[in-house]
């Protein structure tokens, strides 16, 4: 009872102590911020072409024949064989159904190129790892632990304060970063985020976890994290095979693959998406996340701090 | 009242009671089996750089982990968070929260300690006060002065009100007045019942505070008591002091000459090497005033001269010499 | 004695030898940052990677022109593993690894040998510049005669020699030796090549080292550098491969891939001809718009370092 009590005033103080010197302006910040402004200008570019769509793709090995010209040259078959009022139905039908296609094939087109590639595998990350890497990393290699292990509360209050203080931030950062790539990308994008800001804001909580535990526990923490960022998440997440199934994102990207194909877009082909099913992508990493933090508060407990001579 | 006695039995009434600690740095013994048990009052940790005072110190602090023996504060593990209640710790790091006030930061760490929010303000306001801070409590920690930040760590250190406190070099950086004001604050604790445990090389200040003596060397606890057992241990123990002569025929002159002097014990010269003296001496200052003058009198250059068994020397010195 | 007032006072007796001009100081800035840097373990990993690269070039030059020599539609003996055919070797050496002296293969060989240096400097840049930034030393070079500008120029002179050793000296060896094994002939054929290959060194000498400096000025950090670096040579491409191969936008777009325009100004100082990439659908960045990407870089990274290494140096 009196461990709880403890635990409870210790949670509320450390929250406290990281709100109030919580501060923005440290660089790897603006590095984050400038990625995302970075990529919501080049989406930007994208829609003001109007070309988030399947207008200009091509067949594979088919130069010069993309899916625009394909649906003029059935409307062009169409009038050719006019006289036949069959045929032309036939056509017109086809035509009509593939220009549907070709209005709303923004949403496969952008969560393919943006949301798949370049944010899950790589500004998440980074962006989570910004946030949690700093949480405890930061008073670690500012020598400030001491004020903190001075106190008479647990180890573990301290790091689940840390914690729940950073987690407000990471979420917000990682879904508004997502809110304003899905903006800049239009209708289609808008409705990417709807159906899918329930996975990101999930990856983001396991990766604060995950990387909240490199920064407090591990020495040159963030060198670790961003070595696992680029090595684990981007480089192993994109590769063929079932290696990517070690990396976070390959679970959020299970829960995007499921919910759109019940939308009937198929967002990949055999990427291994459909063998976990949405609740266990969830619990997987739901798992993760809990799996690292019951070890971080494990290992927290342990820390000596040396190098005070 | 004796401040440092051999372990008894009983660790759960005495403010420290140590068993049995060492620790180790890596491949480095830091503290290397240490017994100790503190009394009420204030107790002076000292040895030379790297002797292992702050590793002691944080040992205590429940900073580190024993790696053999154990600690116990009142009877509690200083590691756990209980323990935590009982000491308070200025240690010797000079990091702190430097977007902060030193208003702020006592107060949030006020608030860490578990003091109710109300009373926070006056209590800080009091001890600010206490430690001669009241007047610049709004000044960032970082445009703070070194004698302001070791004030604030003292600060932050008898905010619980802890029975024992651990004042790593609490007066390093401090100007005179300040020492004289902290010597009467840390003499106000000690007769308010308060076990108190300060390392310093400051040696006027220690003798102002305490005559109880604990004085670690490469980890080990070479002596414990009054300060007088100390310098009658340490002067009583012989020194051997090396020469080294440029020619053979004048060692024998010399080793005639200095053992004519009451204070050299004896001398020999060691087999295989032509041109060394030993001499061994309880006095090594005055041998070595008489060394010189033998010397310029008779001409002899006295190529080198060591003091052979540091240990003393150097315990010696940071006796003396601070 | 002849000694000038400063000397007297800063020295307890006078310097009797010969003083060497103020900004000889600078060689020996680079002096003790090379020297630190080959301390690191990282900078002979990278090392030994390169070496190898160049192993695998030298060699299969060498098998080039050894397989020229041979009878013409005969078979080539290859070692125990049995004989090929002449002109399936010619074709594999020319075509696949493009062993063959061309200017694709200086082209090849220096494009590898500076992702190399990219990893070197990512990680041990930090150390040849941010430390003294970070750690405060920066004062000891500024109380020096020469000043920061001897301190940039030695670190700059540093840094470059690090991109020539792995860049520019292996790809003149190179060369060198096809003009041994081959006949001189070739010199006088290639006389492009030759400057060719130290025009590119140059150009991936100012586009990295300037952004270096910036880089680590700025962020003085590994963690900034590599998050930053990361941005430059990996965000940026697939953005660019995004739009232009897959959305087919401009191809114009690829000015804001960094890299890419250093490679593609390396292509033509070589006078190679382009060759696509897989999943590339376009090579035609205009050289004038690569320039430019350069130059913006370039300048940017000045300003920026003047004004971090000149202004604001002490405070830290």
């Amino acid at each position: 009872m009196e461990f709880l009590k403890s635990f409870i005033l210790g949670v509320k103080s450390t929250l406290a102590v990281h709100l109030f010197r919580a501060k923005v302006g440290h660089s790897l910040f603006w590095v984050s911020a400038g990625f995302l402004l970075l990529v919501a200008a080049v989406v930007v570019s994208v829609s003001f072409k109007n070309q988030w769509n399947y207008k200009t793709l091509k067949p594979r090995g088919q130069a010069g024949f993309n899916f625009k010209n394909s649906i003029e040259m059935i409307e062009a078959c169409s009038m050719a064989l006019g006289h036949n009022a069959g045929v032309s139905a036939v056509c017109s039908a086809v035509s009509g159904a593939n220009s549907g296609l070709m209005i709303q094939s923004g949403f496969p087109v952008f969560t393919k190129n943006v949301v798949f590639s370049v944010l899950l595998g790589f500004l998440l990350p980074l962006w989570c790892l910004t946030f949690a890497v700093e949480g405890l990393g930061s008073e670690r290699e500012g020598k400030t632990l001491f004020w903190l292990f001075s106190k008479p509360v647990p180890r573990s209050s301290i790091y689940v304060g840390k914690f729940l203080a950073i987690l407000p931030w990471v979420i917000i950062w990682s879904l508004g970063g997502f809110f304003v790539l899905a903006v800049c990308a239009g209708d289609s994008g808008i409705f990417a985020f709807k159906l899918f800001w329930q996975p990101i804001a999930l990856a983001s909580i396991t990766y604060a976890s995950v990387f909240f535990f490199m920064g407090a526990c591990l020495p040159r923490a963030s060198l670790i994290a961003l070595a696992y960022a680029f090595v684990v998440e981007t480089l192993l997440g994109s590769m063929p095979g079932s290696l990517k199934q070690l990396s976070v994102a390959f679970y959020a990207r299970c829960i995007m693959f499921q919910k759109s194909s019940d939308l009937g877009v198929v967002l990949e082909q055999g990427g291994g998406y459909g063998d976990f099913s949405q609740t266990m992508a969830i619990c997987f990493m739901l798992g993760i996340a809990l799996m690292f933090l019951v070890a971080g508060i494990f290992f927290f407990g342990k820390i000596e701090l040396r190098g005070q001579r | 009242m004796i401040g440092v006695s051999p372990v008894s039995t009983k660790p759960d009434i005495v403010p420290l009671w140590c068993k049995k600690v060492s620790k180790w740095h890596g491949n480095f013994l830091g503290l290397n089996d240490v017994s100790l048990e503190l009394r009420p009052g204030i107790t002076a940790l000292l040895g030379s750089n790297g002797s292992g005072k702050s590793t002691l110190m944080n040992l205590i602090a429940g900073q580190l982990y024993p790696d053999t023996g154990s600690i116990r504060i009142f009877g509690v593990d200083p590691w756990t968070w209980r323990g935590k209640h009982l000491v308070g710790y200025s240690p010797d790091l000079d990091y702190f929260y430097s977007s902060w006030s030193i208003n702020d930061f006592l107060m949030r760490m006020a608030c860490l300690a578990g003091i109710e929010s109300k009373k926070v303000p006056s209590l800080v306001n009091e001890i600010l006060d206490v430690v001669g801070l009241l007047s610049v409590q709004t000044t960032l920690l970082r445009r703070c002065s070194l004698g302001m930040r070791q004030r604030a760590k003292i600060a932050h250190a008898i905010l619980m009100d802890p029975p024992l406190l651990v004042l790593d070099e609490p007066f390093r950086g401090i100007d005179p007045v300040g020492r004289r004001d902290l010597v009467q604050l840390l003499l106000k604790f000690q007769s308010s019942g308060k076990t108190i445990l300060v390392s310093s090389h400051e040696l006027e200040e220690i003798e102002k505070l305490t005559s109880q003596v604990v004085m670690l060397r490469s980890g080990r606890v070479v002596s414990a008591g009054p300060v007088s057992r100390a310098r009658d241990r340490l002067l009583n123990k012989p020194v051997e002091i090396a020469l080294e002569i440029e020619s053979a025929e004048q060692i024998r002159f010399l080793a005639q000459t200095v053992f004519n002097y009451s204070e050299v014990l004896g001398v020999h010269l060691p087999e295989g090497k032509a041109h060394i003296l030993m001499v061994l001496t309880r006095n090594p200052e005055i041998v070595f005033s008489h060394l010189v003058k033998i010397s310029i009198e008779n001409n002899i250059p006295i190529l080198r001269l060591e003091v052979v068994d540091e240990a003393p020397a150097e315990v010696m010195e940071s006796l003396f010499q601070g | 004695m002849a000694v000038t007032s400063l000397n007297s006072f800063l020295e307890y007796r006078p310097w009797r030898g010969l003083r060497n001009p103020v900004w000889m100081g600078a060689f020996a800035i680079t002096r003790e940052s090379l020297k630190l840097i080959f301390t690191r373990k990282v900078f002979w990993v990278v090392f030994s990677l390169a070496v190898l690269n160049f192993l695998l070039y030298f060699f299969g030059q060498y098998l080039f022109f050894w397989v020229a020599d041979q009878q013409p539609d005969g078979l080539v003996r290859v070692g125990g593993f049995g004989r090929a055919n002449q002109n399936d070797m010619m074709q594999f050496l020319r075509s696949v690894l493009k062993m063959d002296g061309s200017p694709e293969t200086f082209r090849n060989f220096i494009n590898l040998q500076s992702r190399g240096i990219i990893v070197l400097l990512v990680l041990a840049g930090a150390s040849l510049l941010g430390e003294d930034l970070n750690q405060g030393s920066l004062i000891f070079y500024q109380s020096k005669s020469g000043g920061m500008r001897n301190y940039i120029v030695g670190k700059f002179l540093a840094a470059s020699f690090l991109v020539h050793l792995f860049a520019t000296v292996p790809a003149l060896f190179l060369f060198l030796e096809i003009c041994f094994i081959d006949t001189w002939t070739y010199l006088l054929y290639h006389p492009r090549l030759l400057f060719g290959i130290i025009g590119y060194g140059f150009v991936i000498n100012i586009g990295l080292v300037s952004l270096l400096f910036a880089t680590v000025g700025f962020f003085r950090s590994t963690i900034g550098l590599i998050m930053c670096w990361a941005g430059v040579f990996f965000l940026l491409p697939s953005l660019c491969a995004i739009m232009i191969d897959r959305l087919r936008l401009n191809p114009a777009f690829r000015v804001l891939d960094f890299w890419y325009c250093v490679e593609r100004l390396g292509e033509k100082c070589l006078g190679a001809s382009p060759t696509l990439l897989p999943g590339q659908t376009d090579h035609s960045l205009n050289p004038w718009l690569a320039v430019a990407s350069l130059g913006f870089v370039f300048f940017i990274s000045s300003f920026l370092t003047i004004r971090i290494y000149f202004k604001k140096g002490v405070e830290s």
